[in-house]
């Protein structure tokens, strides 16, 4: 894109616009043709781009948009016929250019897609729950007087209201199709009692049978006694339960007994589920939020570097300040580094991940974190050893992903290398213990105590992640491990004790 | 040819994305599926004579989680409103949105759609509310998505409407 940018665009870029690989930029002159263009355009762009085309060639669904009526004009979550998402943001500059601007917001969509689809659906139902109590009548209401009820349609009938508390008590998974229920089945007495209900049924009038009561044992090994009412009323069959005492009587004390019980069970029950909701909304949250964070901390990064590499700035500024930058530009880049710890740590608790399996290559995973740690272990002088034990196999029978699991021993390795003092050594091996494979990461560093151990692996930690160099951590990486090493059902164990060094050991039997 | 937006609003499952698929695409899914931001759909059509190509916007359902962006409304020809006759709220909902939309579309033409009336006999909104919509000057018009009815009749109607302001 050879164009020059104007003040004003280019205030309103660093403002409003995240730096990122898949931004495309479009410019066009005041007619509304194509100038230039940027980016990863086929996302958009229901056309190749060409300078002879009008806007509206390529982008039809924004007709009428160019130049805006209101500048700048930000349109989000515009949904293109690619199926992408996008912010698009249309900028008119002083010599009457129009620019747009259009960042992906794919991901972000699709999560709020998710989380609003499951409230509406949420509120329908209880929208539509509510609509079918009222259409029933006061029928729909009997089992807060602990009846149960139903409506006889031809051979079968179906369940209307709720279900009263005792009537759990008595049966469990008779509303798997609470649409045809055969009563006859749950209830063989009613086989008998169907006769002098149907003449109660057949009549013009509004009519009513009971019938005897009999008796059932309750799940806890209770003995309940019932009685049926065959109801005729504005045309519709009925048929309606209550538990009764021997003598016919509503047995108060055995329902009290069962309503309390249940109450107490559906309390623990609502609890656990909002519990487990609220944690998934945490999970939720903090990846959509680690996932955006990205942009604005990346720009801050670019910023700083070409302040950084800026000869002219470097000049002009005093030592003091240029240490200054420096610092930010760490700091920024560990905050990167924390928030993209977050983003994996949330999306592995949400279980966003696929393991794709493949055979381990040791060697390979060694290369792949010797090239991740070079750095940080040239800088200690640290000695990295590989030590993998065969014992004859030719193929190593340990089936892992290898992304995730390249990820686990980086992070371990990593924590070695920033607990073991300048010329130590750390070992990637491998043994076999008892017809199985443990694959370890050993180092003689500083080592911990058991109180440290014990508190390892839980996600976060308010232990303190300092290095021996006064390397600072996110005390995130360890959570990481455990969640990998639990997606791939292997177990991870830690020997260590203070200066004498740690070894961390994962157990894939 | 001539070329005009239309923009679909209403509080959420009120029908929009079902009424745009059901005039663009003829198709119909018993499943709800919630619209974020706004999808954009194309359907070419001879009003009087006349070749129009509309440009709709399906704008996401209007609630305390979203609110509708008037920015969406800029460059609209002419928009639906969309109520759903089973719940009467959408309608409340509908009464506040086109407040913003003529705000923002400098008075171009509207009608309301009281749509799913498959379910009438599910319905809240009864006579006397839609007699009431009507004395506001307003156009409304009874459709189904599901059986597919009034649908074709309503986008004509507006393009017309378009058409002649």
């Amino acid at each position: 894109m050879k164009t020059s940018f104007s003040d004003a665009i280019t205030d309103y870029i660093i403002s409003k616009i995240p730096p990122y690989i898949g931004l495309v930029m479009l410019q066009l002159d005041e007619a509304g043709m194509l100038l230039n263009w940027f980016g990863p355009v086929e996302k958009y762009l229901e056309k190749r781009p060409d300078r002879s085309m009008h806007i509206e060639e390529v982008t039809p669904y924004l007709m009428g948009m160019v130049p805006p009526l209101i500048n700048p004009m930000v349109l989000p979550h515009v949904q293109t016929n690619t199926g992408h998402y996008a912010e698009i943001h249309i900028v008119e500059d002083e010599l009457m250019h129009t620019w747009m601007f259009f960042v992906d917001q794919t991901r972000s969509a699709e999560k709020l897609q998710q989380l609003l689809q499951e409230v509406n659906d949420e509120r329908l139902r209880i929208k539509r729950a509510k609509h079918d109590s009222v259409g029933q009548g006061a029928f729909s209401a009997l089992h807060l007087l602990d009846y149960v009820s139903f409506v006889k349609q031809g051979d079968h009938y179906q369940l209307i209201g709720n279900i009263p508390v005792w009537y759990k008590e008595l049966k469990t998974g008779l509303f798997n199709d609470p649409e045809r229920i055969n009563l006859t089945e749950l209830f063989p007495f009613i086989e008998v009692f169907q006769y002098e209900a149907a003449e109660c049924w057949e009549t013009s009038v509004e009519s009513k049978v009971e019938s005897g009561i009999w008796e059932e044992e309750t799940l806890t090994g209770r003995r309940m006694y019932l009685q049926a009412t065959a109801i005729r009323h504005k045309q519709v069959n009925y048929l309606i339960f209550r538990p009764v005492n021997k003598e016919g009587k509503i047995g108060n004390e055995m329902i009290q007994k069962a309503r309390e019980q249940r109450l107490t069970l559906d309390q623990l029950a609502r609890a656990e589920k909002q519990l487990k909701r609220l944690l998934q909304f945490k999970d939720q949250f903090v990846s959509i939020v680690s996932h955006d964070l990205r942009s604005p901390i990346g720009a801050v990064i670019g910023l700083s570097e070409i302040l950084m590499d800026d000869a002219e700035v470097k000049e002009k500024l005093s030592q003091y300040n240029y240490e200054l930058l420096t610092l930010i530009h760490e700091e920024m880049h560990r905050l990167l580094d924390y928030n993209d710890k977050l983003f994996n740590w949330s999306n592995l608790e949400l279980g966003n991940f696929k393991l794709n399996l493949k055979r381990l290559d040791l060697n390979q995973m060694a290369d792949y974190v010797g090239r991740m740690q070079h750095l940080k272990m040239l800088n200690k002088r640290i000695h990295f050893v590989r030590a993998f034990e065969q014992d004859g196999m030719e193929v190593f029978p340990v089936m892992v992903d290898e992304t995730l699991f390249g990820q686990a021993l980086n992070n371990l390795v990593g924590n070695a290398v920033k607990f073991t003092p300048e010329g130590g050594e750390i070992t990637l091996g491998s043994r076999i213990v008892d017809g199985g494979i443990e694959i370890y990461v050993k180092d003689n560093g500083i080592g911990m105590s058991k109180s440290v151990v014990d508190a390892l692996f839980q996600g976060f930690t308010r232990t303190s992640t300092t290095g021996t160099l006064g390397e600072k951590g996110t005390g995130l990486g360890l959570g990481i491990v455990s969640k990998i090493v639990e997606a791939h059902h292997f177990s991870i164990r830690v020997e260590s004790s203070p200066g004498k060094g740690s070894t961390f050991i994962i157990s894939t039997h | 040819m001539i070329k005009k937006k239309i923009t679909m609003v209403g509080a959420f499952a009120v029908g929009k994305t079902s009424l745009v698929q059901r005039f663009v695409n003829s198709i119909y899914s018993e499943k709800y599926q919630t619209t974020i931001g706004v999808k954009i759909d194309q359907k070419n059509l001879v009003i009087d004579g006349k070749d129009v190509t509309l440009l709709l916007w399906d704008i996401h359902g209007e609630d305390d989680f979203m609110k509708v962006k008037p920015t969406y409304l800029i460059g609209s020809s002419g928009y639906f409103i969309v109520v759903d006759g089973t719940r009467y709220e959408t309608l409340q909902t509908a009464l506040q949105l086109q407040e913003m939309a003529s705000t923002v579309t400098k008075d171009v033409p509207f009608i309301v759609l009281i749509n799913k009336s498959d379910l009438r006999q599910d319905w809240e909104i009864n006579n006397d509310d839609i007699e009431s919509i009507r004395k506001r000057g307003w156009q409304v018009i009874l459709t189904s998505a599901r059986d597919n009815f009034a649908v074709e009749d309503a986008f004509e109607q507006l393009t017309r409407m378009m058409l002649n302001q």
